[in-house]
Formats: C-alpha cells, structure tokens, sequence
C-alpha cells in the first residue's frame, strides 16, 4: 500500500512539475542578419535551432516554428536595425516595417503584428529598435509564425547595400539583435 | 490523514512555485547624465523597498541592497521607463539610447532584457515611454539583476535626462518592472 502511495506522489509531482512551467516560447538571434535593398520585398529573418531559448508551446524545426495545440496566444517580437547609412539631407527618410505572420506560404496567410520605424534626421546609422507590443491571437495547431523586415516604398535613399552589411544588428552597447515571445493564455 | 496532509503540502508548495515573481513600480524621479563613447557604463536606476508591489522571488529585508537571483533557471522579465532626454541638441545627430535590466556577475555587466530607443528632434525634449516587452532568460544563482540605462550611440553629451513624470501628472509610473521565474530547468547554453 505504501509503494502504491509513493509511486501515485511521484506522478502527482511530475504533473504537477508540468503545469509549473510557463506555457510559452522564446527564440532570439545573436548572429547579425543582411538585408538587401529591395523596398516592398519581404525578407524573412531567420532562426537556428541554436537560438531557441525556451519552448513549451510548440515545433522548432528546418527553421520553422509551429505551435502544437490551438488556443489563445499573446505574441510579440522586435528587430533592432541599422539601415547602415547617412542621410544626405534632413528630408531623406528610411522606412522599414517588421511584422510577424502566420502561415506565410499559406492561404490563410495573416499579419500578427506589425510596427514601422521612420529613419530620418542623423538616425541612420543607429540600430533603432523596432517593437511589436504583446498582442492576444487565436491560433490552430500547426500554425507557424515567423518574423519579416520589409522597406516601405517611402523611403527616399538607399539602404546600405554591401554584401558584407548586416542590417540586423546589436545595437551598440546591448547584445539584443532580433526575438520573437509566444505566450499561451 | 498524514499522507493527505502531506500531499497538501507538497502541492502547495509546486503550486507557489508557478507563481514566484517580484514586481516593482515607482513614480520616483532620476536624473542621469549620459555620455558619448560611454556604452559601457550602466547608469542605474535607484530603488526604494517601499516601491515593491509584490515580492516572493528575492530575499529581501532591510539591509538588502541588490536583487540576487535565487534559484538556477528560466527568468521572464519586462520593465517600463518613462524618459524624457531633456535637451535641444540632439537635433539632426545620434540619439540612440538603451533601457532594461542588466546581469551583474564577477565577470560580466550585460543586458539580458533591453530596449534601444532612437530620440531625435521630434521626442527630444518631451516625456517617451519605452517598453521593455517580455523576455525570457535563463539566470544563474547569485546573479544580480538591476534596471539601468545607458548611451548607447549619441552624438552629443546629454546632460539632466530625466527618467520620471511630467509636472501636470507627478504620480505617473516612471518606472516598473516585473521578473518572474517560469521554470528551473537546467540549461547549459549562454542567454545573452
């Protein structure tokens, strides 16, 4: 009778265990990334299996994230980039939009969340931290979300077009390059 | 009945843990001077014990100064800081600025949880809310943890940045921050 009792705590505390953990996901790089200077093109950025943080919502794989069961989630994501540029006069600007989708190469393809950082006066070439806020979403099992830079037709003058450039970038005195936080509700 | 009353505490216990976090929030005042080339220097923001909204994650009594991490594991953090650079200078130049929550061990000084923030010569003299949004890291045991801000990339010297409330809304909240322990997993890889 004892051993029974043991052996029923012991699965109690692994459940327990379980449901302890925070039902979420967090995956960041700290490698910088190159843009190219193509405005209204998506460009994708994208993680490595090395870059996961904390995953307990979902699939990491062949650079794809999938949640594994459907529900209500709160995502958010931010890019800190650098168009790597001066800008030749105080009317030049640089428009660059990131935003996170669900289902890219889908039908049922939707933006998640977006925001747009305006460059523009001598903040050219200073990595600007590009935000999305946490906002709630429904979500299906096997939806996969993924985070996207894209140059607005606004912009004026060229981003930095070297190979070697890298756009995504630490900004100086952080390490934060670019992340994406999944949260199940 | 022992047994029972045992589990009831065992579950407790697991149950208490899910919610380990510390929340802070303030409408304090500070002033900092911010200088450039000075990215490596982290300017912290002053904390008052009577501040804390909610506290089960730090050993805290009255001779405490520093938040030290616990426990080995997996860190939710997000803060808030209300700013204003204070100044006419920025204007045309750099005025990329960083806010969030630093490490602090024997051999390393980092953000772990940051938001860059570009001013120029629209935000340059008003009151900007900088939201550090949720990050997830994995903190070791003894590390101490602190909200800082630092130059990041200025072109000028910035001197009387104020980290508080306009005058017309003194009881504002210029700062907040919230740390919570999501899993004490082990994890061998470096986060930040």
């Amino acid at each position: 009778m004892r051993i029974k009792n043991i052996f029923s705590l012991v699965f109690l505390l692994f459940c327990i265990h379980g449901f302890a953990q925070e039902p979420s996901l967090y995956i960041r790089s700290l490698r910088s990334i190159h843009l190219e200077n193509k405005p209204l093109v998506p460009q994708q950025i994208k993680f490595r299996d090395v870059d996961m943080v904390y995953n307990k919502i979902g699939q990491f794989l062949n650079e794809r994230i999938t949640v594994s069961s459907p529900g209500t989630f709160e995502i958010s994501a931010f890019a800190n980039i650098n168009p790597g540029v001066m800008g030749s006069s105080s009317k030049d600007s640089i428009h660059i939009e990131l935003y996170v989708m669900k289902n890219h190469n889908q039908p049922d393809k939707q933006v998640l969340g977006t925001t747009v950082f305006k460059y523009s006066y001598g903040n050219f070439d200073v990595a600007a931290g590009l935000m999305i806020p946490p906002k709630e979403i429904q979500l299906q099992q096997g939806d996969e979300i993924s985070l996207w830079v894209k140059i607005l037709p606004s912009t004026t003058i060229d981003i930095n077009k070297s190979l070697k450039y890298h756009h995504i970038t630490k900004p100086t005195g952080m390490e934060q390059i670019a992340g994406i936080r999944i949260a199940k509700k | 009945m022992k047994n029972i009353v045992f589990l009831f505490f065992i579950v407790l216990s697991f149950t208490a843990f899910g919610q380990q976090s510390f929340y802070y929030k303030t409408n304090m005042q500070q002033i900092f001077n911010l200088r450039v080339g000075m990215h490596n220097v982290f300017h912290y923001v002053k904390m008052d014990k009577q501040d804390i909204v909610k506290n089960d994650l730090f050993v805290i009594d009255e001779n405490t100064e520093k938040l030290v991490i616990p426990k080995n594991g997996f860190y939710e953090i997000a803060a808030s800081f209300n700013f204003n650079p204070s100044t006419s200078v920025i204007k045309f130049n750099r005025g990329g600025i960083n806010f969030g929550i630093v490490q602090i061990s024997e051999d390393n000084e980092q953000y772990v949880a940051a938001t860059r923030k570009s001013f120029d010569k629209d935000n340059q003299d008003m009151f900007s809310q900088i939201e550090v949004y949720p990050t997830i890291v994995y903190l070791q045991k003894g590390v101490v943890v602190a909200p800082a801000v630092n130059s990041g990339l200025i072109g000028n010297v910035l001197l009387g940045c104020v980290l508080g409330c306009k005058k017309k809304n003194k009881n504002c909240i210029s700062f907040s921050m919230n740390i919570k322990l999501i899993s004490e997993e082990d994890a061998y890889q470096k986060y930040f």
